[in-house]
């Protein structure tokens, strides 16, 4: 799982009250992919969801040739889980101080519309005039339910098909609340500003939360709660965490968290935990690497041998570490003073990712997420690039042997014969600094491109009977020449001053008489 | 050496330096105006302005204010002017101004002009998903004096109010993010001289110390940037000649519009000329026909390098009619103006629109 942006200086904040309903308001159905940049994956089974900076989507069968892709157009998603037909996706709360968890049902043979229910968790300030914000960083779908991580500490947890809604906090060996008997007093102890619930992982009958500088362990059946001592790790804040199970009584913890160096540098600490011996060792550290460098790690298992799968976002690679503790007894009481790098042999799979970039003649693509499940004999694998989905439905982790990926992403056609033009963005500021014009023309043609300010006076021209071929659709190729055809809001289209702000409009025309115009707006010094 | 000649005198040396500057302005480099602010206040504002190609400063019938604040003092009735204008790819237009004659030698003038687009609604973001409906709105408000020195030279002078709101950011989501500047500058000075019942001149200096001083607001509502944009002056020389044609009311107007320096009086980079013709024909009493052609541009480049420049040579023709409704209205004064153009790029025609009061 991928985090984004964090939020510091967290004070004391307490939650409240749950309503479920059906709500499609802040969500557009659609069956297309939401958006080529994917921030984020989870898999279960065949099924993948995935967010992305525009909304999220969900299939339920990767591995078809044709993947029916389900989801919906709205506000961008910080946590995920994939579950049986259902995905959670938890929102970034906006102005209401409320997280809104959707549960996403995927549809059934008489549905159509995915359903999507909007789960209000109300948040109240404790004293303070001006509430902050409350969310959920993680989630994770196990025995049937969503299981959710929350900033205040506590844990939630959604049961779908009545989505009963419980919560628990850490210490408290009971259900602390479910919303139809919530107090408001009874809050008033929490939260412990130090105990945010940053990870949620879920294996041997056990769920496993990561609060900000103590591990949990929480039964769900009889709801206790087992704290696991790491007192002698230096966490300064626990980031990210997974669990794989040996056996019955043997949970495997891995962890990530960062611990401070020096005033302004931090390693990410990735360490594992072995329930059944109480031991820890150190997996690997990516030193100097911050809380705002995007970390993420998948855990998992391929016949009998273990793996992570880590995105280094300052190295914009994965790595893969098989982890050589199981024949070699992880029991083995290994002290994590010694700082012994035991982490297994390590593949880096960015050389697969260029090659995959290579054959699909993606450029500059940057690693955002993995995921992985297994479905009989079937590794499923899923990498979130900014750029579109790479996935394999038969995960090679050995070097020696590549995985052969699929490219998914969304395809744009464009109307032929300059019917149908636009300026990509449409806004040219200091955030997006240039424009491409997109364009397809029937037939080769000699194009020249042309701004004018709101008078119709000329500005600038861009392309002056630039030879283009006939284009389709954004995976076929269109007439477009992203290189050429771009206009960066200046006099001279390169190191001269900007335009004065305004609306401004391109004429595109082709030497057999064939014109398009369209707006692009400059705001941008 | 009495008034009227010092004013002579006066008149003749404002007119000749002008014609220097304009002439001089046509032997330096140039291009297009397209790369200077204020672009939404250099299209004609009026139907009988816009019908004339934009050449109405020495003799305006109304929104004096607007074209030449001297002639305000020449009212002798109260004029209530209200239009409406339409551009290809959605520009649209509206405009009021309220004139008065202020007895025995003064005329006040105000105005409210509106420039934008209501609906952009083809806008996509960097992935290509459509951005939400958005617009573009400027307002332009002056308030002109005129004084009459002599019954045939009169002075004036504006100044303006100018606001805009644009769409400078977007959010995932799609929604626009808007910015917005209104300042209070853009001072026009201006006289006015009658040579003889024929020939009339007028000369009007344009948008000193008019600028926007943009504050770009991002998606989250921060400062993303700033701009100082500050608008090219226009000095502008009118002409309005009265004859006839076949024995019928017949007008030739000219504007020389020159743009020489900036409104800080900075000199701006690519300095040129601008000529607008108009003609008026009354051939019915009640019905005037307008022709125009508007913005030719004179630069040395545009003939030395025409392969290169024939792009910023666009002029605009336009027609255009009065009809006077005193008649069909029971004598009230009203008339109404129509007027179209071509838009310089051929993306379609430009029409104004107005209705004019005198009471």
């Amino acid at each position: 799982m991928t985090h984004g942006t964090r939020h510091h200086g967290f004070l004391p904040v307490l939650l409240f009250a749950g309503l479920l309903g059906v709500c499609e308001a802040q969500y557009t159905y659609t069956s297309e992919f939401t958006s080529n940049d994917i921030l984020e994956l989870d898999g279960y089974g065949r099924a993948l969801a995935m967010v992305t900076s525009k909304g999220f989507n969900y299939t339920n069968d990767i591995t078809r040739g044709k993947i029916e892709w389900k989801g919906f157009l709205g506000p961008q998603a910080i946590a995920l889980a994939c579950g049986i037909g259902t995905a959670l996706v938890c929102l970034q709360p906006k102005t209401d101080y409320s997280n809104d968890l959707f549960l996403f049902t995927y549809p059934s043979t008489s549905q159509t519309i995915p359903l999507a229910y909007k789960v209000n968790v109300f948040l109240d300030s404790l004293g303070s005039e001006t509430p902050l914000f409350f969310w959920s960083y993680d989630a994770v779908w196990y025995g049937g339910s969503y299981w959710a991580a929350c900033l205040d500490g506590g844990l939630i947890s959604l049961t779908p098909p009545q989505n009963a809604i419980a919560l628990f906090y850490p210490g408290r060996n009971k259900v602390s609340y479910t919303f139809d008997t919530y107090l408001p007093t009874e809050f008033s102890v929490f939260p412990d500003s130090t105990a945010r619930a940053m990870a949620v992982a879920a294996g041997n009958n056990r769920i496993w939360l990561a609060c900000e500088q103590a591990l949990w362990s929480f039964n769900p059946i009889d709801t206790t709660w087992t704290p696991i001592n790491d007192s002698l790790l230096g966490v300064d804040e626990y980031y990210d965490l997974a669990v794989r199970a040996l056996n019955d009584t043997t949970t495997i913890l891995y962890t990530v968290f960062f611990k401070e160096k020096s005033s302004q540098k931090t390693d990410t600490c990735f360490y594992t935990y072995n329930t059944h011996t109480a031991r820890w060792h150190r997996f690997i550290n990516l030193t100097g690497t911050t809380p705002q460098d995007r970390i993420s790690f998948q855990a998992m298992t391929l016949g009998e041998k273990e793996y992570v799968y880590i995105i280094d976002g300052k190295e914009n690679e994965i790595l893969l570490y098989r982890d050589t503790l199981p024949d070699t007894g992880l029991a083995m009481d290994i002290p994590y003073a010694e700082r012994v790098q035991t982490g297994g042999e390590k593949v880096t799979f960015s050389d697969r990712i260029i090659a995959v970039q290579a054959e699909f003649g993606i450029d500059n693509i940057t690693l955002a997420d993995v995921a992985y499940a297994v479905d009989g004999s079937d590794t499923l694998f899923q990498v979130a690039t900014d750029k579109g989905l790479l996935f394999s439905n038969n995960e090679h982790a050995a070097e020696e042997q590549n995985t052969p990926f699929s490219y998914e992403y969304r395809n744009v056609p464009l109307a032929a014969d300059l019917e149908k033009t636009y300026a990509i963005p449409g806004i040219i500021n200091n955030y997006h600094p240039e424009t491409v014009f997109a364009y397809n023309l029937k037939k080769p043609d000699e194009v020249t491109i042309d701004i004018f300010d709101y008078n119709m006076d000329h500005v600038v021209r861009i392309v002056d009977k630039a030879s283009r071929e006939a284009g389709k659709d954004r995976t076929s190729g269109r007439s477009t020449v992203p290189k050429y055809d771009r206009w960066n809001g200046t006099v001279d289209n390169g190191n001269g001053r900007p335009v004065p702000p305004g609306v401004y409009f391109y004429r595109i025309k082709t030497e057999n008489g064939r014109r398009s115009f369209g707006k692009v707006i400059v705001a941008k010094n | 050496m009495d008034g009227a000649l010092l004013a002579k005198l006066l008149w003749q040396k404002i007119s000749l330096t002008a014609c220097a500057g304009l002439i001089l302005c046509t032997l330096t480099a140039a291009q297009g105006l397209g790369r200077y602010g204020g672009a939404h206040l250099r299209e004609p504002v009026g139907a009988t302005a816009f019908a004339l190609g934009g050449a109405n400063t020495a003799s305006p019938d109304y929104l004096c204010s607007w074209w030449n604040p001297a002639a305000l003092a020449t009212l002798r009735r109260k004029v209530l002017t209200l239009g409406l204008g339409y551009r290809p790819l959605g520009r649209s237009e509206g405009y009021l101004s309220f004139e008065f004659p202020i007895p025995p030698r003064v005329g006040m003038g105000l105005s409210v002009l509106y420039r934008g687009i209501l609906k952009i609604d083809e806008l996509v973001d960097e992935q290509e998903y459509p951005l939400n409906d958005c617009s573009y709105s400027t307002y332009s408000f002056k308030i002109g004096l005129s004084y009459l020195i002599k019954r045939n030279i009169q002075i004036g002078a504006n100044i303006s109010i100018l606001h805009q709101s644009l769409p400078t950011d977007f959010t995932d989501e799609g929604n626009i993010k808007y910015s917005s500047i209104t300042e209070i500058g853009g001072i026009d000075i201006a006289g006015r001289y009658e040579l003889n019942k024929k020939l009339a001149y007028g000369l009007v200096l344009k948008n000193i110390l008019a600028s926007f001083d943009w504050e770009f607001k991002d998606q989250y509502g921060g400062l993303s940037a700033i701009m100082n944009d500050t608008l090219p002056a226009t000095l502008t020389l009118g002409q309005e000649y009265t004859g006839s044609l076949l024995e019928k009311p017949f007008i030739w107007t000219c504007d020389l519009a020159g743009y020489l320096f900036n409104g800080n009086f900075k000199p701006i980079a690519h300095k040129h000329l601008v000529i607008n013709n108009g003609f008026e024909w009354q051939r019915w009493e009640l019905l005037f026909i307008r022709a125009g052609i508007r913005d030719i541009i004179l630069n040395r480049d545009l003939f030395a390098h025409s392969d290169r420049f024939k792009d910023h040579f666009s002029l605009a023709v336009s027609l255009g009619f009065l009809v006077d409704l005193s008649k069909a209205l029971k004598g009230k004064d009203i008339k109404l103006n129509y007027a179209v153009s071509n838009d310089k790029v051929w993306a379609g025609l430009d029409q104004q629109l107005d209705f004019v009061l005198k009471f």
